[in-house]
């Protein structure tokens, strides 16, 4: 009797089949959950928020953490938990943006420089420019130039964080290019459109999304970071960096402000860090089967 | 060896070059004007032009450029607006905590960094191996700042066992005092730069111990210590070393971030205060530094290679 792989795998039992790939994809699962849960959060921040983000209570200055306030309030009387919540809308804002615009700007120069050698010289020269600084040196500089606003830290963290987008596609599209397929494409007269659109591109893009998790990782760390130096958002928009600014000179009286909205961000990362670490272990064929 | 570093240091200059026109184009493109900043808003206008002209900023952009560029070769990065003294002298009075700062983090990613990543790739699959690499995880997940704000709330505020905040100069309390205040510093930016070396060790360790000359090793009844640390540790040492040369550059920037936590007077500070001053002279001598001090660092690197494998020759 012969049986396909097909039959063999529709046989098993589909709480089977499950078990098995939650198991082998732990940091896949976890990862999103932790996402996931963040997203929501974002999403539904006037729901689960008790207060509004910026609502004074001068009468409640201070207080540690208690059942009417998870996470305290600061100085001004503000609900920290509720800032935190909103504070999600726009860091995750922020960090789905960035790594957007890195991909549009990273995977264009990509493409140019892996599929055309005569610009790859030029504009990887430009990239290596570009990372020859520590990445937030080059984001507080562009900063400076730019001025603190929500729309400029998008700007600044985008053009920071491409070069690394820019960098994995070159990579991937430059081992693609040189494999039989694309060059049987080529030999039936595809044009350059066609080839990089239907052959390169799709066959290259799983490097791509892995980098395209940690960029978003990345953004959101930036965006703290530039907030809490105070050079990012402007200070009454609530973002996890601002939050942390306020808290930070209140530090050995209100160690709430400091320690709890970090955990924001903390998890966070972790989970989008599991996730594109989760993507590449699945994808990778070294990898595969031995984990 | 000395050709080659020549040669190295030369090829850097059209780095710096770049470097230097791309900052220089950035800062002149910032809306403000630092004459108007200084002087406040009822300075009356002929005031405001003659101090212009007093600083070089009235000349074309291009002018200003090649004058600032030629002189900064030398050492020469103009008088900064706001502190009335040279940038040089201000970038180097603030040099030896960033320093400091830096290489202790360095040091500390290190030593963290190649003893969890020996052990993990040595016991590769076990829960010790699956501790280290957690951590690895939180490493790249947790902001730089905050941990160091936690370290602040932990050791300095709770149990008191480091200053919370400020500096003291080798010159004015001692090398051990320095340190003393660098010292949680150090730490947040050292963990967090471990993870990437420990990563890379565990990865580099795990390919080398397969291969036949360790096997052979073995075989011939070599005791495990020496095999792991003579010949295992430093034929996966050249991957490592790389990822080292990132993390001193990563550390640089990381100091500069932790430097505001600590309220330490470094290079960092200097930067975000003339960032809010619009102090271009300051803004531009602080980015050459960072980007030299990261070429310097890259040459370093390239130099360890030859004393680790001494297949690589520099000719």
């Amino acid at each position: 009797m012969t049986s396909s792989v097909g039959e063999l795998a529709a046989r098993t039992p589909f709480r089977v089949h499950l078990g098995r790939v939650l198991s082998r994809r732990r940091g896949i699962v976890i990862g999103s959950f932790m996402v996931l849960s963040i997203v929501l959060v974002a999403i539904f921040a006037p729901y689960i928020a008790p207060a509004s983000p910026n609502e004074f209570d001068v009468m409640n200055r201070l207080q540690p953490p208690n059942p009417k306030a998870l996470f305290g309030t600061d100085d001004l009387g503000r609900d920290i938990f509720s800032r935190v919540v909103y504070g999600a809308r726009v860091s995750l804002s922020v960090g789905f943006l960035v790594s957007l615009a890195c991909l549009a700007l990273g995977g264009v120069f990509g493409v140019l420089s892996g599929f055309y050698p005569r610009l790859d010289g030029v504009l990887m020269r430009i990239m290596d420019g570009f990372m020859s600084f520590p990445n937030i040196v080059l984001a507080i500089l562009l900063m400076a130039t730019l001025g603190a606003s929500l729309q400029n830290i998008i700007i600044a963290l985008s053009i920071t964080y491409a070069p690394r987008m820019a960098r994995v596609v070159r990579g991937a599209v430059l081992q693609v290019r040189e494999l039989s397929y694309v060059e049987a494409a080529r030999a039936l007269g595809a044009r350059d459109g066609r080839l990089l659109g239907r052959h390169v591109v799709p066959n290259a893009i799983s490097p791509i999304i892995v980098q395209w998790t940690f960029i978003f990782a990345y953004a959101i760390l930036g965006e703290a970071s530039l907030s809490f130096l105070g050079v990012g958002v402007p200070p009454d928009v609530p973002t996890w960096g601002t939050i942390l600014n306020e808290g930070r000179v209140y530090i050995q009286r209100a160690a709430w402000l400091t320690v709890l909205p970090g955990l924001a961000i903390l998890w966070t990362v972790l989970g989008l860090n599991l996730l594109g670490d989760g993507i590449r272990d699945m994808l990778d064929p070294h990898l595969r089967g031995s984990g | 060896m000395l050709a080659f570093v020549a040669r190295r240091l030369l090829a850097a200059v059209p780095v710096i070059l770049v470097v230097g026109a791309t900052v220089f184009v950035l800062i002149h493109l910032a809306p403000g004007d630092p004459i108007r900043v200084m002087l406040g808003p009822d300075a009356r206008l002929e005031q405001v032009e003659r101090f212009r002209q007093e600083l070089g900023l009235n000349q074309p952009l291009p002018v200003q450029f090649a004058l600032w560029f030629s002189r900064a070769m030398v050492g020469d990065l103009g008088e900064s607006i706001f502190l009335r003294r040279p940038v040089t002298e201000a970038i180097l009075t603030r040099l030896e905590p960033t320093l400091l700062l830096t290489f202790g983090a360095v040091i500390i990613a290190i030593v963290i960094g190649v003893t969890a990543g020996l052990i993990s790739g040595l016991r590769r699959g076990t829960w010790i191996d699956q501790f280290f690499m957690f951590l690895a995880l939180l490493g790249v997940s947790i902001p730089e700042f905050w941990l160091a704000l936690n370290l602040v709330i932990l050791f300095g505020v709770e149990w008191r066992l480091f200053p919370v905040a400020g500096y003291v100069t080798i010159a004015e309390g001692g090398l051990w005092a320095a340190i003393r205040h660098l010292t949680l510093a150090s730490l947040a930016v050292g963990f967090i730069q471990s993870a990437l070396i420990a990563r890379m060790t565990r990865s580099s360790i795990i390919e080398v111990m397969s291969l036949d000359y360790i096997r052979t090793a073995k075989a011939k009844g070599l005791a495990r210590l020496p095999l792991v640390l003579k010949h295992a540790l430093r034929n996966a040492m050249i991957p490592i070393i790389t990822v080292i040369g990132l993390v001193f550059a990563l550390s640089l920037g990381g100091a500069i971030v932790v430097e505001i936590v600590f309220n330490i007077p470094g290079v960092g500070r200097l930067l975000i205060q003339a960032v809010g001053r619009r102090d271009y002279p300051v803004i531009q001598g602080v980015a050459l530094y960072i980007a030299f001090a990261y070429v310097l660092a890259n040459l370093l690197v390239d130099m360890t290679y030859g004393l680790i494998d001494p297949r690589i020759r520099y000719d």
